[in-house]
């Protein structure tokens, strides 16, 4: 399986660029031509179907326990500080930052770290900054933080909209990349592999809700620091242990030397590195699905202990990957079979698997193989439910129902809207098979930092934010973002053709964020609308809530 | 009445206090996290060589670093808030 060597480049640079989402952003569609399958990987599909069969048994379990609404979106508020903080970690150590990191610091050296630090940078700001607000204002999602303060209807229909664009623009890179990657994994044809995860996901999330998503988030990450400390270990054993061998090996075999080992073979621009690292943890800071978890505990301190636990197994992964990312550069120069015309069969996203290979055999092989399809499954999951818990509680419960749904139909509507995403996803996943989607994974952690994440900012520590304020800042950030975006390298230039980009930079965070900052504080300062009155009033009315909590906003999770 | 009063005004600078904490620690972050932009940059250019070995470069000891270090920075916030 070789990627041809025009798109060799772009495709290990962007779809590796893309991996990087927190929440697997898998973006093959920069593949020029078709991918052909691989060999039927049989220890692979065997690891996998024993992961299936008792994820799925787990979420037979948790059908039991899911009763009600407050049970499908937050488990309902009985998880752990430390299962949360594994299943946020599973969430977020995603196949691509396994498999795309390594890839491109197998084809960068060091500058694949750039991803690494940027994913892990939003975790610490999550905790200093937000957790404990967003705990102590909501009940199910982010939407409701905001909500609390300002307009109701307005806000919310911004939030769901926020929400949806994410989730929607997450899954199709999730479910092509998914495709992609199952068929150079496991030899399965992309639709099998895209309507397999579907249906997994559907069966999932429908009848065990957050909590099924939950444990098989929790299976994952242990599955996946499991198999990437075991790699981190083999590759050590081979040096006595000694990173600097590692390294001396990997400046031989690198056609860069030496310079792998320090910044400027992938980047030069302090400004691209700059968009890159704002884009990744101020976006962190937007994502539903990751904002939804903190819902999913009983108290303030339990979720703050998530956010901990999360960013301590994050860290451990990322400092396991630089080991493993130098490691393939050690090792697989020295397999020259692993070649084919000068390129490594199955292209960047193949070196960790390889290197499983190489030092662990078929078996550790097989088993990463099947966790980069468990991490697919989870993070899928966790978006469904995000996606589903926008259209049944923000809009059906918050909007239409004005707060006040029966609680029976909302149950209902939120495992049928389960369904739908899910067969959307599958839909999405089929139909852009061949289309370039890699802006596609850009997009979501741009618009997260540009729309969600001001909005949510200014409501929850600004008294002077009001509606119409968060509305403009939020529609003025992501116009911004589309059009940036659009007239950026990855479509202006990869899917238009287009000789010269207009703007730069992948991921305009950097200056859309601050754009939808100011729009919402201009705008702000210049309401003197009624509503405007009241939302300025809100933010004293709710101070004492949002640093102390109340009864009843625990009890709502715990119900 | 008064004693309300008080105790209003009291959790408020406790508040008040809370949130210089948060963006405190905000910003001690974001001053160390800005410091992997320098290694693009001419000020950063010293970290490219190796430091405490042969081959592992000053950038990547401070990749590290910056993971452990962020870690630990969560851990004092969570200590000091208990």
């Amino acid at each position: 399986m070789i990627f041809n060597c025009k798109n060799f480049l772009a495709f290990i640079a962007t779809l590796s660029l893309n991996l990087m989402m927190p929440s697997v952003s898998l973006a093959a569609g920069t593949i020029d031509g078709n991918i052909e399958q691989q060999p039927v990987n049989t220890t692979a599909i065997i690891m996998f179907a024993v992961f299936v069969i008792s994820t799925l048994g787990i979420s037979y379990w948790s059908s039991k326990k899911t009763q009600s609404s407050s049970d499908f979106y937050t488990a309902g508020g009985n998880i752990s500080g430390l299962q949360n903080g594994t299943a946020i970690a599973g969430d977020f150590m995603s196949a691509a930052s396994f498999l795309g990191i390594s890839g491109l610091m197998f084809m960068f050296g060091f500058d694949g770290l750039i991803f690494a630090i940027g994913a892990m940078a939003g975790w610490p700001m999550l905790l200093f900054l937000l957790a404990k607000r967003i705990r102590n204002m909501g009940s199910y999602t982010f939407t409701d933080v905001v909500s609390l303060r300002l307009d109701r209807t307005k806000i919310r229909s911004v939030g769901i909209g926020g929400t949806i664009t994410v989730v929607v623009m997450y899954l199709i890179a999730q479910m092509v990349g998914a495709g992609k990657l199952i068929q150079l994994l496991f030899g399965l044809p992309y639709e099998t592999a895209v309507i397999t995860v579907g249906i997994l996901v559907i069966a999932y999330v429908t009848f065990g809700g957050m909590l099924a998503t939950t444990w098989v988030q929790i299976i994952k990450a242990v599955l996946l620091l499991s198999g990437a400390t075991i790699i981190a270990v083999l590759v050590l054993m081979e040096t006595g242990f000694s990173f600097d061998a590692v390294l001396a090996g990997a400046v031989a075999n690198h056609p860069k030397g030496e310079a792998i080992l320090h910044p400027g073979v992938l980047y030069n621009d302090p400004i691209q590195v700059a968009t890159v690292l704002v884009s990744m943890s101020f976006g962190i800071l937007g994502l539903p699905h990751i904002l939804m978890r903190l819902f999913t505990v009983a108290n303030i301190q339990e979720a703050k202990r998530s956010v901990y636990v999360a960013s301590t197994l994050i860290g451990y992964f990322y400092l396991a990957l630089i080991i493993i990312g130098f490691g393939t550069i050690f090792f697989l120069y020295q397999q020259p079979q692993l070649f084919v015309d000068g390129k490594i069969i199955g292209g960047g996203n193949m070196v960790a698997i390889h290197l499983a290979n190489v030092v662990g055999g078929d078996l550790l092989m097989g088993f990463m193989s099947a966790v980069a399809f468990a991490t697919i499954l989870a993070v899928v999951a966790g978006l469904t439910v995000s996606g589903a818990a926008a259209i049944s509680h923000d809009l059906y419960a918050g909007i239409i129902c004005k707060g006040e749904p029966d609680a029976a139909t909302e149950l209902r509507i939120t495992r049928i809207t389960t369904v739908v995403i899910g067969i959307i996803a599958i839909a999405l996943g089929i139909l852009f098979q061949n289309e370039n989607v890699a802006f596609l994974a850009a997009m979501p952690m741009v618009v997260a930092a540009s729309v969600n994440f001001p909005v949510l900012f200014l409501a929850l520590f600004w008294s002077g934010t009001t509606t119409r304020g968060a509305i403009s800042g939020a529609v003025v950030g992501l116009l911004a973002s589309v059009i940036l975006i659009v007239i950026g390298p990855q479509v202006w230039v990869s899917v238009l053709g287009n000789e010269r980009a207009l703007f730069p930079y992948n991921y305009p965070a950097l200056f859309t964020m601050p754009v939808a900052f100011l729009v919402a504080y201009l705008v702000s300062k210049a309401d003197r609308s009624e509503r405007a009155a009241i939302d300025r009033q809100n933010y004293h009315d709710l101070i004492i809530r949002s640093e102390y909590g109340t009864e009843k906003a625990l009890s709502v999770a715990k119900h | 009445m008064n004693d309300e009063k008080q105790l209003q005004q009291q959790r408020r600078r406790d508040i008040a206090a809370n949130v210089r904490q948060r963006f405190l620690f905000t910003g001690i972050f974001l001053i160390l996290y800005s410091s992997v932009v320098l290694l693009y940059t001419e000020s950063g250019a010293w970290l490219s060589q190796p430091f405490f070995s042969d081959y592992i470069s000053g950038a990547v000891w401070l990749i590290v670093a910056l993971i452990v270090i962020f870690i630990a920075l969560e851990k004092l916030f969570l200590h000091l808030r208990k």
